[in-house]
């Protein structure tokens, strides 16, 4: 019975050991996981393609333009408007050219700003 | 007002504000494209009490250019082209740099005038006799 009851401890201890290198299995994976992670930084890091979703290529894209339209926009802005040149006539008795009624040596300037609505 | 410009004390400047939209945009530059041809002030004038150009449609303009003896084709390559929407933005900065904020709006030697007719005519009269004190003086 001695016997018996010692082969029966030993069997115990292997089945538990058995256990726990099952156990062991999966943390194996995650360290695996960890290490091919760490590879991608790895790659990022110096430039190699690395397998990134793709929706973060067209966000890359979109800075370029951006920065390409704003020196577009601003030469508009600073753009010489040739204008044609005006023509001086008479209107009610008074020298006319464009927008302008009277002598040009006038002292007083009457400005005004109107909408025809 | 026509008698101080008649008399040579004062000019007077129009400038376009556009702040009543598509219409008032249109009338604007069909005035301009008139003013290539010499006849600014007859739109202008047009604008103000002609009832096909207060319909503010092309086919309006278009009908008072003709009477006005323009040569249509290039008025209206003008206002299709809006061949003046340049000159008009700048005169809405302009406007709003001289501190207008509605129309209509009145500055005299660069400083803003008074709302009423009378308060208007005073300041001229008092801008024309300060340019005559400094001449003067």
């Amino acid at each position: 019975m001695r016997w018996f009851s010692v082969a029966l401890v030993a069997v115990g201890l292997v089945v538990i050991a058995c256990g726990t290198g099952d156990e062991a299995q999966p943390a194996g994976t995650a360290t695996s996981e960890r290490v091919e992670r760490q590879a991608t930084v790895t790659q990022q890091q110096q430039g190699q393609p690395a397998p990134a979703p793709e929706t973060e290529e067209p966000e890359q894209a979109e800075e370029p333009q951006q920065q390409i339209s704003t020196p577009e926009e601003e030469p508009q802005e600073q753009q010489v408007v040739e204008l044609p040149a005006d023509v001086v006539g008479e209107h009610k008795g008074v020298r006319s050219e464009r927008h302008v009624l009277g002598e040009p040596d006038a002292p007083v300037e009457i400005r005004y700003y109107g909408d025809f609505t | 007002m026509e008698e101080l410009i008649h008399s040579g004390i004062a000019r007077y400047e129009y400038r376009h504000f556009i702040i009543f939209g598509s219409a008032s945009q249109f009338a604007a530059m069909a005035t301009e494209c008139a003013g290539d041809q010499g006849a600014w002030w007859e739109f202008h004038d047009a604008y103000l009490i002609d009832a096909r150009a207060r319909s503010f449609t092309r086919a309006g303009a278009l009908e008072l250019a003709r009477d006005e003896g323009l040569d249509v084709a290039q008025f209206t390559q003008c206002i299709d082209n809006e061949e003046h929407r340049d000159r008009i933005l700048q005169m809405q900065q302009q406007a709003i740099a001289d501190g207008a904020r509605g129309t209509p709006t009145f500055l005299i030697n660069g400083r803003m005038a008074a709302r009423s007719l009378d308060g208007i005519i005073e300041q001229v009269h008092d801008a024309a006799e300060a340019v005559e004190n400094q001449e003067g003086g």
